[in-house]
């Protein structure tokens, strides 16, 4: 009698364990010293199998990815938190609505079209009154 | 040639974490890896763009049309190439399925997860009548502690191992290094004095690839000669 709470039902025997680690750590050098061994495969065969799978129709049909936005991995990243007064504050998050970006992405927009450059140092003249 | 995937239709189930611990075990070893991501949540995708200093390789698909052209690419670069498949089942299964030398069913000791396996060995039953052929299939026990059992756990584990269905003697233990390097980063480069344990999740997963190795020699072994 074997129990079927989950909803197994039978295969096979798992395999034993080693336990020396010098064991252990040789046999992954080995495997990592396998040179590629590409796979062959009929094209003909490939659609027809997918065909077969489809018209079973026991899975859903997975929506391709949307163009992968190429974000550059961002790294160390910091908070920057202001209080300003209503006017500004609209007009900024107005903006940021306009450009359809982020607050941050909209910062740096604002930065580079005011000419600052990576050290904060304008490179044509601003005015602060 | 060994191609891996990780299939099991319950979200969250470590497929992804199981993955990245074995294809970087191997690849500490100078190992050629592949990793295709066929999941549109991008989980290896999205680590690999942060773990920049590991040499494996990640590949996005997610059309089916597309997945067999890529196996046969990558399997032509790498000697491992490692499948990751979404938390749910699509007309990915079948194509990764037909191509895989073995699937690997990370699975928790919980009753809504054992139930879940249980049907990812269904489908692959399903995908065996498709293909006429059986496919090398594994439970992969994920997220355990190690020296402690709940009564539950008892009782899937046994249910398991009563009906012969093939599993890793190996754990996949639960450890927050493991869960440190999803955030992006390899189990080596971890901080030992901000994470615990980085050394024992390092030793469970080569555990783990050795065992993994071992498998699926024994069935290259066994095609070749059945080809033979
Ligand atoms: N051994 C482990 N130790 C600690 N945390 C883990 C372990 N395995 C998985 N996790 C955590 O569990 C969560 C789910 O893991 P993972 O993303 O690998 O699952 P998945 O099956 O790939 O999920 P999905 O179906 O969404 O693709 C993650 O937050 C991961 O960090
Ligand atoms: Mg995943």
């Amino acid at each position: 009698m074997t129990s079927n709470t989950f909803g197994f039902g039978g295969v096979k025997k798992p395999a034993s364990k080693p336990a020396d680690m010098d064991d252990i750590n040789k046999r992954i050098e080995e495997a990592a010293k396998l040179a590629p061994q590409p796979v062959e495969g009929d094209p003909e065969e490939d659609r027809s199998l997918r065909r077969a799978a489809e018209s079973r129709g026991d899975t859903i049909r997975q929506s391709p990815l949307e163009v992968a936005k190429k974000v550059q991995p961002k790294g160390p990243t910091k908070q920057l938190s202001t209080r300003m007064s209503i006017q500004p504050y609209n007009r900024f998050v107005l903006l940021s609505q306009h450009l359809r970006c982020p607050y941050d992405r909209a910062i740096e927009v604002l930065m580079d079209a005011a000419g600052v450059d990576e050290d904060g140092i304008p490179t044509k003249p601003l005015r602060v009154d | 040639m060994p191609i891996i995937a990780a299939f099991n239709s319950k979200g969250g189930s470590a497929k992804s974490t199981a993955l990245i611990a074995l294809a970087d075990a191997l690849a500490r070893r100078e190992a050629t890896v592949s990793v295709i991501d066929t999941d549109p949540q991008r989980t290896i995708a999205h680590w690999r763009e942060k773990a920049v200093s590991s040499p494996i390789r990640v590949v996005e698909e997610t059309n089916s049309a597309n997945i067999h052209r890529l196996i046969r690419e990558e399997s032509s670069r790498s000697a491992w190439v490692f499948i990751d498949m979404a938390g749910f089942t699509s007309d990915m299964r079948t194509p990764i399925i037909s191509r895989a030398d073995l699937v690997i069913i990370p699975m928790q000791p919980s009753p809504e997860d054992a139930r879940l396996a249980a049907a990812a060995f269904a489908y692959i039953a399903t995908d065996e009548e498709t293909l006429g052929r059986p496919i090398e299939r594994r439970v992969l026990w994920a997220r355990t502690t190690p020296n402690f059992v709940t009564r539950v756990e008892r009782k899937i584990r046994d249910e398991v191992e009563e009906n012969n269905i093939p599993a890793f003697t190996t754990h996949l233990h639960e450890r927050s290094a493991y869960k440190a390097m999803m955030v992006g980063t390899t189990l080596a480069e971890l901080d030992p004095a901000e994470y615990n344990g980085i050394d024992k999740a390092i030793i469970n997963s080569d555990l783990l690839a050795a065992e993994l190795i071992e498998n699926v020699m024994e069935i290259q072994n066994r095609k070749k000669e059945n080809a033979a």
